[in-house]
């Protein structure tokens, strides 16, 4: 296929957007909220035109509702929104999970707890790789970083979401979702037929078995084994999709390790090393539900100390603590509110993590 | 499909949406749709979705055992009302139909009751009506039907169907209160068989 990308320079907004289209979603509900209000307005304009249905919900209950409905009927579909939106949708995503539907989540996350502010933040990690809602279920989270990556990981999740039948989760943030950079769209996918095997919908009669969409178990073992299909999905995924990107010294004394916008600024940490004395090497995840636990834990038996930087009071952190069992030091770099340290600031708790485990600096 | 309590409607807008050649319904209570679902009722009937809701009002939350619903009468006892329901304490019970016949979206809007056969036949009337209005495509349909709950009223069968025609018809009139294109104002409850339902 004659596949010609077009170079454009966009907000991270427009970005996830249209990763939406060329992932092939023509179905969207939502519901405005500060940061990411630039996605349902694009959306708007531009899927109706093209066959595609828009519509603004009542609520953020009612806008996972109608994704959930709209998934059951076999659509590839999305939603969008920020921190106190996501929190609101719980109990769809909990039921989407028992009901074994894709679905594709967007969480542009901001300040909180509370109404908060509209600063970026990432302190819905737990929210994202602990939920969703109540009972035993996960959301698989990707953890975009730059502008592009928005757009490529909201076109990919689809096919993830499909594969597994499970939610995917795109964790963005404030500083993502508004800043502009170049980025090489994905040519937009046709929409599928919503003729999935376990969908809802119109069928010739005797042409297949009624389909029923239900996440009510009153059979004890009915239930158990729902929960035990949804714990083998995270198992396959954990070996098919788990991704990160490692940046840096091949013989690091200090490994770095944070996801989306606090990645990128240890890249810049990395980039200035020799400033800390300090043999310095990135681990960023791509997907944290998945998490990377192998290559972790590998490195904690080859570094003096890692340190997690992120945006949040330490949710992260407790993850690279348990993929490194003690193995070496783990520190927290941590800001919160809509504040983020300075590469300098970075690159002075380097020194103090390297020096408190006896590296020479 | 199987919906949380309450939002039948947001999950039957997501699937009319995606499908909108296939018959579309829900079947909601009224602790489901007159209380924690009132947003996505109200807003579906607004946006005038092309699909049947079958509403279910017994003025009781059944399957939960008896507690007061937002449509249980002023004096009726319920588990969470045990001296009766007061206006003071909880407010008057919520006429849903007068409510979304306030809106622009609904074609169809009745109220029947499932006590006498003449009643009975008229209550299928309005269903096969609000159905054949989303066949149409002419939009929101809702059908309440006021409906028995022994158990939880505290009375045997045919106490219970007296209940409805001696006192919560007296609250919740039955009425056609939109049928669009067609005339308003047909009455409910005596279409067959006018003034013999008594």
């Amino acid at each position: 296929m004659n596949e010609e990308r077009r170079r454009v320079f966009i907000s991270g907004n427009e970005a996830t957007a249209e990763g939406g289209i060329a992932g092939g979603c023509r179905h969207f509900f939502g519901y405005p909220i500060t940061p990411q209000n630039k996605i349902p307005e694009y959306m708007a304009e531009h899927l109706p035109p093209i066959g595609g249905v828009y519509l603004q919900a009542e609520s953020e209950v009612a806008a996972i509702n109608m994704v959930y409905g709209a998934s059951s009927a076999g659509a590839r579909v999305m939603t969008t929104s920020s921190s106190p939106g996501i929190a609101l949708m719980q109990e769809g995503l909990s039921y989407m999970l028992g009901s074994e539907l894709p679905a594709v989540i967007v969480n542009m996350v901001r300040g909180g707890p509370g109404l908060g502010n509209v600063a970026v933040a990432q302190s819905d990690y737990w929210l994202s790789t602990r939920g969703a809602g109540h009972g035993d279920g996960r959301c698989i989270t990707l953890t975009p970083y730059s502008v592009q990556e928005l757009h490529n990981f909201t076109a990919g999740a689809f096919e993830i979401a499909d594969r597994y039948q499970n939610i995917v989760m795109v964790l963005g943030d404030a500083i993502l979702a508004t800043m502009m950079e170049p980025c090489e769209l994905i040519p937009r996918r046709e929409m599928e037929p919503p003729g999935r095997p376990y969908a809802v919908g119109p069928h010739e009669a005797g042409e297949r078995e009624r389909n029923i969409v239900n996440s009510l178990w009153v059979d004890f073992d009915a239930m158990e084994a729902v929960n035990i299909r949804n714990e083998e999905r995270y198992a396959r995924a954990a070996a098919e999709i788990t991704d990160w990107e490692e940046f840096g010294s091949d013989d690091p004394q200090v490994l770095l390790c944070a996801y989306g916008i606090s990645a990128r600024l240890c890249e810049g940490a990395v980039m200035r090393a020799e400033e800390a004395g300090v043999r310095l090497r990135l681990l960023r995840p791509k997907t944290v539900f998945p998490f990377p636990t192998v290559p972790i834990r590998e490195w904690s038996e080859r570094v003096d100390a890692m340190l997690v930087v992120e945006l949040s009071m330490g949710q992260f952190v407790e993850d690279v603590r348990l993929a490194v069992e003690g193995r070496c030091p783990v520190d927290l770099l941590s800001r919160a509110g809509g504040n983020m340290p300075t590469v300098s600031e970075v690159l002075a708790k380097v020194r103090e993590v390297a020096a408190k485990a006896g590296v020479a600096v | 499909m199987q919906a949380a309590h309450g939002r039948g409607p947001a999950v039957a807008t997501g699937i009319k949406r995606v499908h909108p050649d296939s018959v579309v319904f829900t079947y909601q209570g009224d602790g489901d749709l007159a209380s924690i679902g009132m947003a996505e009722i109200v807003h579906a009937a607004s946006r005038g979705e092309n699909f049947t809701v079958i509403f279910i009002n017994n003025a009781v939350f059944g399957m939960t055992q008896g507690q007061m619903a937002p449509t249980t009468l002023i004096g009726q006892k319920t588990t969470t009302s045990p001296r009766g329901r007061t206006a003071a304490e909880a407010g008057w019970p919520i006429r849903i139909c007068e409510l979304l016949d306030t809106l622009e979206g609904p074609a169809y809007i009745a109220r029947e009751a499932l006590t006498t056969p003449p009643r009975i036949r008229s209550a299928k009337k309005s269903i096969r009506r609000a159905f054949e209005a989303q066949l149409a495509g002419e939009g929101f349909g809702i059908v309440e039907l006021l409906s028995t709950c022994p158990t939880w009223w505290g009375m045997d069968p045919l106490e219970a169907i007296r209940h409805i025609d001696d006192t919560m018809v007296e609250h919740y009139p039955l009425r056609v209160f939109r049928d669009r294109p067609a005339a308003h104002d047909r009455p409910a409850g005596q279409q067959e068989e006018a003034g013999s339902d008594a």
